[in-house]
Formats: structure tokens, C-alpha cells, sequence
């Protein structure tokens, strides 16, 4: 399992591209998300006034 | 099919019609994504040359395919938008333009990230990587023009002709490797009788190539439904949608 994290010593590489890009495709759909919510609530508050 | 085309330009008809396809998109990217980075991190076997760190191409490589898939997106939604002026093109315009952001900075990263350990350096003024430089300014000149112009229609007609004109950088990109001496390696070929890849290293590739393609629709169809709601939010239709949820 070490050995696998390990990479052959190229961990820092693999693991922070794969890291950056989970990250990346998360948090846009995160903030896609987020706006929906917010949006909805913008809308729905704006009938009450 | 063009009636079909045409219903697709309303923006009510897009946000009922996309709605259906949101869970489908998401489940299949989180199981074609899971799939590809199992292969690519576990059953693919370590190159012989570049050792481990190969890896990174299961990612790297289908990030800068989309980078420019979604350019090529982004300027047939400016043609529509410039001819026939429908709201949903313009929307998908300003749409591709931060999605595509996004995959070229992750493609520039992870190849970044790449280049290190196979060429010693980070970053190289490489036609390759120069030209993916210009695709992500590109990009970004995109979003500027939507958030500097307040007429979100004005905008995108200046924003499709700016995503028309750039379409150049496409081909640029591709043949950068071919027209210039590269420290980049030469395109891939897939498709032949010797593929430049062994399917073991192949096939994970692909599913991740997909996956990214999956996920791209996924977000698109999100971001453009928020879009429409921003844009609609006077007509009744998004009040009795608002009231429903």
C-alpha cells in the first residue's frame, strides 16, 4: 500500500494531479450548484416584497 | 430535427428538456470517472521509460482534449448566437467560457506537473504550451468581455466574435508538435493499424476521455439552467416554477 502511494517516488506529481483536478471538477459543480440555491432564494424573496 | 433544434432555442422547452438528462450525466461520470482513475492508477502497468509518473497523462491528456473540444463548442454556439441570435447559444457561450477555463488551466497544471519529473522542467516556451497559454487567455477573454458589458446580449455578440476569430489557436495547437521542433511528443495515433499506445494504457485513457466529455454535458446543462432562470427570472413560467419547488 505504501509502495503505492509512494510511486515510485513520483507521488508529489501523480498524487497533486489527480488531487488538483478532483478539486478543480468539484468545486464547479459546487459553485453550480451553490448559485442554483442562491438564485432560487433571490427570486423567491423578491415575490414577497 | 430541425423542429427539434428549434424547440431547443426556447428557453423554457432547454431548462424542462436538459432537467431530464442532469441525473443521467452525473451518474455516468461518477462511474466512468471512477472507472478510468481505478485502470489508470492500479491496472495499467507502469511505463517502462517514464515509470509511475505516466500516470498523469490518464488525466492530463483527456483535460487538453477538452480544452479545446469545448472551444470548438463555445464558437459554433457564436455562430448561432451571431446569426440567429437565439438566448440559449448565447447563453452556452459564456457557459464554455469558464468550463473550458477551467479544463485548459487543469490541462496546463497537470502537464506541468508532468513535465517536471519526465523533462526536468515545469515550464518550457514550447509552441505546445505556448499555444495552450494563448487558448486559456483566450478563454478568459471571453469571461471579461461577458462581465464588462452590462447588456448580456450585447456581450455575447461580442464575445461569439471573439470565440469565432480564436478558433485559429485550435488547429495551432493540434499541429504545434508537427510545424515546430517540440519538447512536446508527437500526437497520439489512435486510430491506426499500431497504435502509439498498448490498450492496457489505452482503454483507461479512453474511459477518462469520455468521462471528462460526460462531465462537460453535466455542468453545461447546470450552468446554462441557472443561466436561463437569471435571465427569465420576470416571466411567469419561473415564477410557477419558483412556487412549485
Amino acid at each position: 500500500m505504501q509502495e503505492f502511494f509512494y510511486m515510485g517516488g513520483k507521488g508529489f506529481f501523480v498524487w497533486g494531479s489527480y488531487g488538483i483536478t478532483a478539486f478543480g471538477l468539484i468545486l464547479s459543480l459546487v459553485i453550480a450548484s451553490r448559485r442554483k440555491g442562491k438564485l432560487f432564494k433571490e427570486i423567491e424573496d423578491s415575490f414577497e416584497e | 430535427m430541425w423542429s427539434f433544434f428549434h424547440k431547443l432555442s426556447s428557453p423554457k422547452y432547454y431548462y424542462e428538456w436538459s432537467g431530464k438528462w442532469i441525473p443521467w450525466l452525473g451518474g455516468i461520470t461518477i462511474l466512468l470517472t471512477a472507472l478510468g482513475v481505478y485502470w489508470g492508477l492500479v491496472i495499467a502497468p507502469t511505463d517502462y521509460q517514464q515509470g509511475e509518473s505516466y500516470r498523469i497523462i490518464f488525466i492530463h491528456v483527456p483535460a487538453a482534449w477538452m480544452s479545446m473540444f469545448i472551444y470548438m463548442v463555445m464558437a459554433v454556439a457564436g455562430f448561432i448566437a451571431l446569426v440567429w441570435k437565439t438566448k440559449i447559444s448565447e447563453i452556452v457561450v459564456s457557459e464554455c467560457a469558464v468550463i473550458g477555463a477551467v479544463f485548459t488551466a487543469l490541462a496546463l497544471i497537470t502537464g506541468m506537473l508532468w513535465g517536471k519529473p519526465t523533462w526536468g522542467t515545469y515550464w518550457q516556451w514550447d509552441a505546445r504550451l505556448t499555444s495552450e497559454l494563448i487558448l486559456l487567455f483566450l478563454y478568459l477573454g471571453v469571461i471579461s468581455i461577458h462581465s464588462a458589458i452590462e447588456d448580456p446580449r450585447i456581450a455575447a455578440r461580442a464575445a461569439s466574435v471573439l470565440a469565432i476569430v480564436g478558433i485559429i489557436n485550435i488547429p495551432i495547437i493540434h499541429y504545434s508538435v508537427t510545424w515546430w521542433n517540440s519538447l512536446h511528443q508527437p500526437n497520439m495515433e489512435l486510430v491506426s493499424e499500431s497504435p502509439s499506445m498498448h490498450p492496457s494504457m489505452l482503454i483507461p485513457l479512453l474511459i477518462m476521455a469520455i468521462a471528462f466529455k460526460v462531465y462537460f454535458g453535466w455542468l453545461l446543462f447546470i450552468r446554462v439552467r441557472n443561466e436561463i432562470i437569471s435571465r427569465e427570472r420576470s416571466t411567469n413560467w419561473v415564477k410557477k416554477l419558483i412556487l412549485a419547488s
